[in-house]
């Protein structure tokens, strides 16, 4: 496939998040509901724009934080889909965006 | 730098102060306290909210019809109307109690548990909170999103709190810092 060039690229912005709960979360658990509170607000139109990804290899397990990437524009929107969130895969906890950054390194 | 205060985060939730410290709310809330009116009768608000405005900062009163709404924006010991729309079609009050609460600097409040609950329900008090906004954003009222949390899992970050005020479209409003000084410098109305 050949290179998107730069006016055509998506640009994205990277969100920190912190789990805060009595539990540790595996990643998938984590992933999906990510999956559910973004399209619980946004819908299904709304959670494909916004783009998102929960970036694997910047989930840190023992400290419960991790980094999800999106689109530019669409960040306030998952933001407040984790904020609406009450629960965890079934069990009490909460998400708090740390910081949002234009790369990963200024995270 | 930016303070920023929630009027649920008061003395009754003292237990809740380092959690929420933690998070970003300021410690000022916590040596307030509050009390809640829940009534349908105007003469009962009133007096209530006259009795107990010696005991307390922050004085809330539970909405109901939209003509007893707009009796309470107009009143003078009140701090917060809570929940307007709940459990009604519509928002519970219209541009002119909007107008009112910003000349009285009385907020509109909302309960995050609300906007917590999944399907019909949280569909309704985005909507109503929308409307609210649409109003507020007119005539400078203070709206105000209170998180009443029963625990540490039902706090929120403030700035998560706003995301949900600008991800309805009103990226103006930061109601968690400064409208809510102004009821701060208000000061209570004691």
């Amino acid at each position: 496939m050949k290179t998107i060039p730069p006016t055509l690229r998506d640009k994205h912005r990277y969100i920190r998040f912190r789990i805060h709960s009595g539990k540790q979360f595996e990643f998938g658990k984590v992933v999906k509901t990510v999956e559910n509170a973004s399209t619980q607000l946004l819908g299904d139109k709304g959670a494909a724009e916004a783009d998102y990804w929960i970036i694997k290899n910047k989930f840190d397990h023992e400290k419960q934080e991790g980094v999800i990437k999106v689109r530019r524009e669409h960040e306030n929107n998952l933001r407040a889909a984790l904020t609406l969130k009450k629960d965890i895969n079934g069990s009490k906890g909460f998400f708090e965006v740390d910081k949002v950054s234009g790369s990963i390194k200024n995270l | 730098m930016t303070e920023f205060y929630d009027f649920s985060l008061t003395s009754q939730r003292k237990n809740l102060e380092e959690k929420a410290t933690e998070l970003g709310w300021s410690q000022k809330t916590f040596t307030l306290s509050e009390t809640t009116i829940s009534s349908d009768d105007w003469g009962e608000i009133k007096r209530t909210a006259r009795e107990k405005r010696k005991e307390h900062d922050i004085i809330k009163v539970e909405a109901g019809e939209p003509e007893l709404n707009r009796k309470i924006v107009n009143e003078a010991d009140i701090d917060i109307l809570m929940n307007p729309g709940f459990g009604r079609r519509d928002p519970g009050l219209d541009h002119v109690t909007v107008r009112d609460s910003a000349e009285n600097n009385v907020a509109i409040g909302f309960s995050f548990s609300r906007l917590t609950q999944t399907g019909k329900e949280r569909i309704h008090a985005l909507s109503d909170l929308r409307k609210v906004l649409k109003y507020a954003s007119k005539y400078d009222a203070p709206v105000l999103i209170l998180l009443e949390p029963e625990d540490e899992y039902d706090l929120r970050a403030p700035r998560d709190v706003e995301s949900v005020i600008k991800s309805l479209g009103y990226p103006e409003f930061s109601s968690t810092s400064e409208k809510a000084q102004k009821i701060m410098a208000g000061g209570g109305k004691k």
